[in-house]
Formats: C-alpha cells, structure tokens, sequence
C-alpha cells in the first residue's frame, strides 16, 4: 500500500495538526486577498483551525471507521465563489478518508488552500502529495472535462448556475456532489431573556465573512409578544454592531456591493427604520417581505407574529437555506436542512455538520 | 432651485402621510440651505416598493414601468402631466442627436401600443413626430428584431437615417445578420443605443458593440452613440460622440447631461461626492422630475471627466467573494 493509503492514522492526524499550526500565523499573508480587514481573516481563520483540532478530526476518524466503509479513488473539488476558508473542511475530510483529491480553485481564491498544501507537504509527504491543486477559468471547460474525468466522486461548489453546468458535463458514472449557494436566517423566539450578550454573538454571525457567506444570516426574525419589541431588538443589534466594529472592523467594499448597499439602504430608511453605522446598519422592516441585503453587515429585522408561522416563511427558501441561528425553542420544519446553531455559532458549524442534509464524506466512501 | 423643488416635493409627501421622500430626508437629517449635498436622493429600488409621487394616484396621466423586476415588482414612475418629460425629451435629443436635421427613423424597441408602460417606446414614439421623416420603421416584434424589415428599411434608405435601439435588439440583430453583410448607412446618419444586456442578449463591452454596429452600418464609429435613461428619471444623457466629431482616445464613451440636470458620484458608505475623478456611484438630480423627486440615486458606477461623465455600468457579473445568495435567487422557481 503506498501514498496516502500507506500513512499511519497516527502520521495523518500529526500531518493536519502541523499544517493546521502553520496556518494559524497566515492572516498576514493571507492579507487583503480574503477582502475582510486582518481581524476579520483572523477570526475566520481561528474558528475554522479550531474546528480542525485534533479531538474532532479523532472523532471524525472514529465516525468513518464506525461506517465500516472502503474509500473511493479519488476525489474532484471545485471551489467557486466561496468564503476564503471554505475548501480546508472538504479537504481534510478527503484526507480522513484516505481519498486523494485534486482541488480547482476559484479564480478568486485567497490562497488557502494552496498554503494547507504546502504546510501538509513539510509535515508529511506523503499526505500532502494527496493533495493538487489547479486553476483554470470557466473559459476552458475541458479542464473540468479533465478533472471529472479522471475522478470517481467530483465535489461542485458554486453558484446555481455553475452547479448545473458542471453537472451536465459530468459522466454519468460519476458520483456527483453539489453544494450551491444560499443563505441564513436568525430567528429569536419570544421566551427568550435578550441579553446584551445574546445580540453581540447574533453581531458575530452578522460580522463574520462581513455576512458574505451561505452560512451568514441575511435576516432576522424576532417573534412579537417578547420583553424586547422586535423594533427594539433592531436598536440592540445596532449598538452591538458598532461594538465589534472596534474589535472587528468590517474590510473592503466593493464599489459594486457599495451600488448595492446605498440602495437597500436608502430603500430602509425612506420606507422603514434604519440604523446606520460607520460601517454597518439595520433595518428594521416589521412583517415586510424579507429584502436580499447587500451582506456586508447590512441586516433587516422583521416581526415574526408567531413562532408557528416560520415553517411557512423559510419553506420559501428550500435546499438554499443553509444556516438557521436560533435563540429559544424553533422547531425547524422538514422541508428545509439547515444547519441549525445557537447565535454566535452560525459561522463555525462543527466538523462532523451536515450541509445540505448530507454528511461531509458524502461520496468519498463507499459502505461495505 | 433644485433646493426648492426637492423642498417641495418633500412638503408634498408630509402633507400626504405617506412620503418616501420625507422619511427619508427625516432619517438623514436633511438641510436644503448648504447645496445638494445637504439632502438624500431616493434610491431607484424605492420605485419599486413605494408610490413616488408629489400627488394622488387619481391624477395619473401615465405611468412607466421598469422592464426588471425586484422581489417580483416592478418599478413605477408617475406622471400627471407628461408635458415637461416631453420638452426635456425633445431639448435634448436636438442638441445632441439630430442637431437640426430630421432622418428617417427606424427603431428597434417595442411599439408604445404594445409597450404601454415602457418610458422608452413613449420617448420614441414621440421622436417619430419630432425629428422623423415620413413613417417610421419599427422593426422589433415579440420574436425579437424583424431583420427583413432592417434590410428592407436600409436598403431603400437615401435620406439621413437614425437606428434608434436596445443593446440587446442591437446585439440580436448583429447576430442575425450574415457574415460579412454590410448595411451601408447615408451620410449623417446615426446609431443610438441604450440599456444593458441585462442577460437578455450575449455580453458584449460597449466599446466591442459600438465598433461592430460601425462596421455593420458603414459609420464611423463616433456616430454610434449612447442614450442613458431609466424610469425613475425624466431627463435623459447621450454620448458626445456626433459633438465631437471623434471618439475619445481611451475608447471610452462620454456622455452630456442636459443643463437641467446634476450627476453626482457619491461614496456607498458616506454618501458624499467622491474626490474629483474618482468613481462613485451616480447620484442624479434632475429638475424635470417634477412630480416625484428631483434627486434620484442611481446604482450605476462612474466618475467625472470635466463636465462629462462617463459610465461603467453596474457590474452585475461581479464576481463575488463569498457564497451567499440574494432572496430572490433563493425563491427564483426551478433554482
């Protein structure tokens, strides 16, 4: 047995741990490329390594082993349009399953992974020789040709769009994952106590990413009839994100985001109440329909009459609602799979997290 | 004046209750003693939520629409008296289109009988009687561009001729056409494009598009020139190219804005006009809004040259760094 397959659990697991160390000091290198200002790639960066200690990659080796499952060949990630540290979890999970993978990167990537890789290398040849990377523009589709081609199991994340392009050039005896674009909705019940520690972890989820990922709560629903008015809610989240303004300060704004926000905002403030930051606001928009915000820690808060009425609400959203943040008891109806989290947990879901309803070694082994 | 006019309209939406305007000028703490700058433009996409208007809806003579849609609505701009839009229509498509000379007009853009609600078949329409010469060509129909119906046209054509259209009935019509086959225009003649693509058409640059139409139509390229306009405004910008004489030598096209009208690049997050040159998102004032606000925020991208601005669009293709996506993408059916 050799590559990948020959490494001890022992030598992978010390491979990830070396390699999870190096990246802990790479914000700085990392720098402007990830569009978030440097507390902002830090924060991100700390939560995602936390997620790679070495007691949840034991448990998640533990979990593959209890599915009594024989790896596949080899694996196909293509990574588009996604938050910087996206691509780590896909690829240790692709180690811990001892299925080589060769990653497409975005062409906007930040580098990553491409970091990941080399740090893996050092540590461990072996392991990180199990890892290649490539670039190619959506230009050249027979690159992907290339790529789907010569894997067993391709992994697609990206844009609706994109998904169904790659999908229908795809061999159809190939396993084919896909993980589209989406969004997140908070949601307060109204037993909840509203603490002021409560809306600054709902602020982290509203910061972190500067609200640019699948996982970032575009809305906020907060049911009536609780202490706080969900009006008053608005004011709080506004206060709590001046607050981690200081400590996190939003990164750039791309003109085309600002074309974006100057509208929402202005749409907010001429037809609803509008908190305004430096840089940050919030609407509140009482039982209006929910408006597509510009991320970039610009949130509406809308009244929820009742907690019975939100299965109807995020039903709406189906397979694209990728993240539920919950404060209080919210029974999450059956049509939709997110991943459900406390608040200040939206953006850093566990290792073993389902997404999209299936488990993250979705394709990468086959049950015996 | 445009201080009085916005403060009007303002006056107009208290005493309504239900004035967009006012809120908003309440929420950003509005003053009209310090210049434009000193109060809010309503943003576009409030068209789309809200009734912007100075009267009741009882008064409508006509209202337009935008052709996009947010949250499954349309915009709408109302107007009680069309007589102002059609002055400043007409001031400014003779100062800087057809400069004294009437052509022979084919348009490739709906029929306003078809296009009711469409401030572009309106406008159009009403150059037909302007500046037109005997009837009219429109030669866009539901299937798209009538290209028999263009070469018809073209062929007969031995008076001056305006090509009056959508980038995206232009772009379809380039594709229709055979290889290599020219449409030789007379001499003076025109071509004036307006709007995006907006994924109705394939994406072409502006500067590709213009040399392609002047290839096609035998003009230089200085005379295939632009038309900004939108719903939300009554006034409308064209390129400086029939002026000129020549295109600019950075290719890049430099429109005119009637004296009546202000454009104004702002900062996304302060609102304040951007340094001289730098690009900012288009604040527009126009006078001729009367009936709905004169200070109109627009989310299209430009920056100042002189007194000329130039614009670069909306970069909806933008590509984005994170993975989350907007709520109507979510609720767009068989997504």
């Amino acid at each position: 047995m050799s590559g990948l397959r020959g490494v001890s659990d022992a030598e992978l697991l010390a491979a990830i741990e070396a390699a999870v160390a190096e990246l802990a000091s790479s914000a700085e290198t990392l720098g402007a490329r990830t569009g978030l200002s440097i507390e902002g790639t830090r924060w991100a960066l700390d939560t995602t390594l936390a997620v790679l200690a070495p007691v949840h990659l034991g448990a998640a080796l533990e979990e593959l082993r209890a599915l009594d499952a024989a790896p596949v060949g080899s694996h196909g990630l293509v990574l588009a349009g996604n938050v910087f540290t996206a691509g780590l979890r896909p690829v240790v999970w692709s180690l811990l399953a001892r299925v080589p993978v060769r990653v497409k990167l975005a062409s906007s990537d930040a580098g990553l992974v491409e970091l990941f890789r080399a740090a893996l290398v050092r540590a461990s040849p072996a392991v990180g020789d199990a890892v290649s990377l490539a670039r190619f523009s959506r230009e050249t589709p027979e690159r992907y040709d290339e790529l789907a081609e010569s894997v067993d199991v391709i992994s697609v994340h990206g844009s609706d769009r994109t998904i169904e392009a790659l999908r229908a050039r795809t061999p159809s005896e190939k396993v084919f994952v896909a993980h589209g674009h989406g969004l997140g909705l908070a949601v307060i019940a109204r037993g909840v106590e509203v603490t002021e520690a409560l809306v600054d972890a709902l602020a982290i989820d509203v910061a972190a990413y500067d609200q640019q990922g699948c996982l970032s709560p575009a809305a906020v629903l907060v049911e009536e009839g609780g202490v706080f008015s969900p009006a008053a809610f608005a004011g709080m989240l506004d206060a709590a994100l001046v607050r981690i303004e200081r400590s996190m300060p939003r990164g750039l704004l791309p003109v085309e985001v600002g074309a974006a926000q100057v509208q929402w905002r202005g749409v907010a403030a001429g037809l609803h109440t509008l908190y305004e930051g430096v840089a940050h606001a919030v609407s509140y928009e009482g039982a209006s329909a929910i408006r597509s915000s510009p991320g970039h820690r610009n949130i509406a808060v809308h009244a929820l009459a009742d907690l019975r009425k939100l299965p109807a609400r995020v039903a709406l959203y189906g397979e694209h609602l990728k993240s539920l943040g919950v404060a209080g008891d919210v029974l999450v109806p059956a049509t939709v799979a997110p991943i459900v989290s406390g608040l200040g947990e939206m953006q850093r879901p566990p290792l073993a997290a389902y997404t999209d309803g299936v488990p993250p070694w979705t394709g990468l082994v086959i049950e015996r | 004046m445009l201080a009085r006019v916005a403060q009007l309209q303002l006056e107009a939406g208290l005493e309504s209750g239900a004035g967009v305007f006012a809120r908003l000028c309440a929420a950003r703490h509005a003053r009209f003693d310090v210049g434009p700058d000193g109060w809010p433009a309503i943003p576009t996409d409030a068209f789309r939520y809200a009734r912007i208007a100075s009267f009741p809806e009882e008064r409508d003579q006509r209202v337009f629409e935008t052709s996009g849609t947010t949250n499954g609505a349309r915009g709408k701009h109302a107007f009680r008296d069309l007589t102002l839009y059609e002055v400043a229509a007409e001031s400014m498509a003779a100062r800087t289109l057809f400069r004294g000379e009437r052509a022979r007009l084919v348009i490739l853009a709906p029929h306003p009988d078809v296009a009711r609600t469409s401030s572009l078949s309106f406008m159009l329409e009403r150059f037909t009687s302007w500046f037109g010469i005997g009837e009219p060509v429109w030669a866009w129909t539901e299937r798209g561009v009538d290209v028999d119906r263009v070469r018809g046209a073209l062929s007969e054509a031995r008076e001056r001729t305006a090509i009056l259209g959508t980038s995206f009935a232009l772009v379809h019509l380039l594709d229709a056409l055979h290889e290599g086959e020219r449409l030789p225009l007379p001499a003076g003649s025109f071509v004036m494009q307006t709007g995006g693509l907006k994924g109705r058409a394939r994406e072409i640059e502006a500067s590709e598009l213009r040399a392609l139409l002047s290839e096609r139509f035998v003009l230089p390229e200085h005379r295939v020139v632009s038309e900004y306009g939108m719903t939300e405004l009554s006034s409308q910008l064209y390129g400086d190219g029939l002026a000129r004489g020549s295109i600019h030598d950075d290719g890049r096209e430099r429109l005119v804005a009637p004296p009546w009208v202000r454009v104004t690049p702002v900062d996304p997050d302060t609102l304040r006009p951007v340094p001289a040159g730098a690009t900012g998102i288009l604040r527009i004032d126009d006078l001729a809004n009367f009936d709905s606000c004169v200070s109109i925020q627009t989310a299209d991208l430009g920056f100042l040259d002189g007194d000329r601005v130039v614009l670069l669009g909306r970069s909806p293709g933008a590509t984005p760094r994170g993975c989350s996506l907007a709520i109507e993408e979510a609720l767009e059916p068989g997504r």
